[in-house]
């Protein structure tokens, strides 16, 4: 469905992305786990056609993002990682005007759009402005906005950042039934920590290089976290959670079991890959999110 | 065909776009906008208010001098035809100046890159959009124009569509303008001066420069002089008509009816009106390509992140 031969980028003179050679089956859910520089955000944007390859080539549905654009257009959907709507549109609107733009037929308008926001669980705010919604509301409307045109493949430039964690299993939710439709999902992550339980293959980015792909599984094997980092803290541990799985450098955060009470001390196995100043930047984050830090160290 | 085929073709043509959908969200997206009550508002009181005080002067006139309230008309028609061109060249850059400065409209138009209306469609009907507004604005003062030509002011037509003309050509020009200004630069104010900035010194300064220098230096030629194309001075005229500024041009051919009849004998007159639909043709040329050159632009803006 998705296939990548040698592809590299050259960005602002430098290279950004090396050689790439991927293949990304029909009907999975592709994470492109790094680092927004480390490649996996320009080699989505190369696949959206938004980015020109200065080396080697990609095909969505058989078409070269190169010679064929228009073609790939029509082969996907794409949504960026922070929604830029119109917010004076309604949802209903704003789904109109891209079905419109993709050539839905008029007269097929009105049914796609109460589809669509039904799948976004957004029905009741179909005729009220987008700057009323909450950031996960946009993010579902963006998510659905993409199925406009029906599209095979959906390219989602990192679609749980900036969720709180309950936002982020709703929009997990979403995207398995949008697989189940049948749709190849490709999207970005930060780290291997959010691809668990939601990407069935997983690209692993570094520098621009393509340092491990496969199953999510198989690739979390091969890649284990370089150390584990404990957080001792007390209180709830969803805002500690939700900081965490958004941080630098965290691979995968081990919580407690839920039945622990609120009042004991709870600790949090974090593997992590990064370095001295990411844990640093991690240790500040969590002291400034007010979460009731008891001690912040590494397993020995 | 069965009635139930035919009513569900009926239906299908009741629900038809007769207009682009983006089209009609960018014409909503300027109605709405409060700006535009406000230059409605402003506008109708500058039409208003400029027609009464002509009434006024003419009518306190006459009790000194009848032969006044003769002049009442075609002022009035002038100052229409003044007050068109000068919202042509001052407002229409201002319409369309930072369409694409802010951030938002940038994400939308990666958006829409991405479907077959594409870049070119979301810059074309931004500009169509703008241009209806200047068309609406445009299109207010006819009432006082229209009631000028009753009073019977016979050169007042050729005037009049020479100010159409121009100002409907020139309002497209300044409008792609803007939107050329907007695609390069992303802060408002400066895309902002830089349109108007180009739109003066289309209408004043190049203008100027190239009439008096060129022409001048082509009417001397002997084999020009009192040629197919006239006298030198009359060259001249026609020159610096064909290549003013809008304003000038309509105020040039203003002037020389004053000294000139209109009629189909007269060469002056035939001459202007040429030159001016020259003028109109190479402004809706020149806004065309630059409306164009913003598409380009902008693709390659969305093309490199």
């Amino acid at each position: 469905m998705v296939e990548v031969q040698e592809l590299s980028v050259c960005w602002n003179g430098q290279p950004a992305l090396e050689s790439v050679t991927l293949s990304i089956p029909m009907g999975s859910c592709f994470g492109l786990v790094g680092r927004y520089a480390d490649g996996g955000a320009l080699l989505l944007r190369v696949l959206a056609t938004l980015a020109k390859p200065t080396r080697g080539d990609a095909w969505v549905g058989g078409h070269s993002v190169r010679t064929a654009p228009q073609q790939v257009r029509a082969q996907i959907g794409f949504a960026s990682a922070v929604p830029i709507m119109d917010e004076d549109l309604s949802c209903a609107e704003y789904l109109t005007l891209f079905a419109a733009c993709y050539r839905v037929p008029a007269f097929e308008r009105a049914a796609l759009v109460d589809d669509l926001l039904a799948l976004a669980e957004l029905t009741h705010w179909r005729d009220k402005p987008i700057k009323l919604l909450t950031p996960p509301m946009r993010k579902r409307l963006d998510l659905v906005r993409t199925l406009v045109n029906d599209p095979p493949v959906l390219l989602l430039e990192e679609p749980l950042a900036l969720l709180d964690p309950r936002a982020q299993q709703e929009l997990q939710g979403l995207l398995r039934s949008l697989s189940d439709l049948g749709k190849t999902v490709v999207l970005t992550l930060p780290n291997l920590a959010l691809a668990q339980g939601l990407c069935t293959h997983v690209a692993l980015f570094n520098a621009g290089r393509l340092e491990a792909v496969g199953t999510t599984e198989g690739v979390l094997a091969q890649h284990p976290p370089l150390r584990v980092i404990l957080v001792r803290m007390l209180g709830d541990v969803s805002l500690a959670l939700s900081q965490l799985q958004n941080a630098r450098g965290v691979v995968a955060v081990e919580t407690p079991s839920s039945a622990a009470p609120a009042q004991t001390l709870k600790i949090l196995r974090v593997r992590f890959d990064g370095g001295y100043a990411e844990a640093k930047a991690l240790l500040r984050q969590l002291q400034h999110s007010g979460i009731q830090l008891v001690s912040f160290e590494e397993e020995r | 065909m069965s009635s139930l085929e035919a009513s569900v073709l009926e239906t299908r043509r009741a629900q038809r776009d007769w207009i682009h959908p983006l089209l009609a969200y960018e014409l909503r997206r300027r109605a709405q906008h409060p700006t535009f009550t406000l230059l409605l508002g402003m506008w109708l009181a500058l039409i208003i208010g400029s027609a009464l005080l002509i009434y006024l002067v003419g009518h306190v006139g006459a009790q000194f001098d009848p032969e006044a309230l003769s002049g009442i008309a075609p002022s009035a028609a002038l100052t229409m035809a003044v007050l068109c061109i000068a919202l042509a060249i001052f407002v229409s850059p201002g319409l369309t100046s930072t369409a694409f400065c802010s951030e938002r409209v940038r994400g939308m138009l990666r958006l829409l890159h991405l479907t077959p209306a594409g870049i070119a469609g979301a810059v074309w009907f931004k500009q169509l959009a703008a241009w209806s507004v200047t068309v609406v604005l445009l299109v207010m003062p006819l009432p006082v124009v229209g009631l000028s030509l009753v009073q019977g002011v016979p050169e007042q037509p050729v005037v009049l569509i020479a100010t159409a003309s121009i100002a409907l050509s020139a309002s497209w020009l300044f409008c792609a303008l803007g939107l050329f200004c907007s695609g390069f630069v992303q802060r408002r104010a400066l895309a902002t001066a830089s349109a108007y900035l180009a739109a003066v010194g289309i209408s004043f300064a190049l203008p100027a420069i190239v009439a008096v220098n060129l022409f001048a230096l082509l009417a001397d030629l002997p084999w020009v002089r009192g040629g197919i194309l006239g006298a030198a001075a009359d060259l001249i005229g026609w020159a610096g008509l064909s290549l003013s500024a809008p304003s000038a041009a309509v105020l040039t051919l203003a002037d020389m009816l004053d000294d000139n009849p209109v009629s189909f004998s007269n060469t002056i007159v035939l001459r202007g009106a040429w030159s001016w639909v020259f003028l109109s043709a190479a402004y809706w040329v020149a806004g065309t390509a630059l409306v164009g050159l913003t598409v380009r632009r902008l693709c390659r803006v969305v093309e490199s992140g």
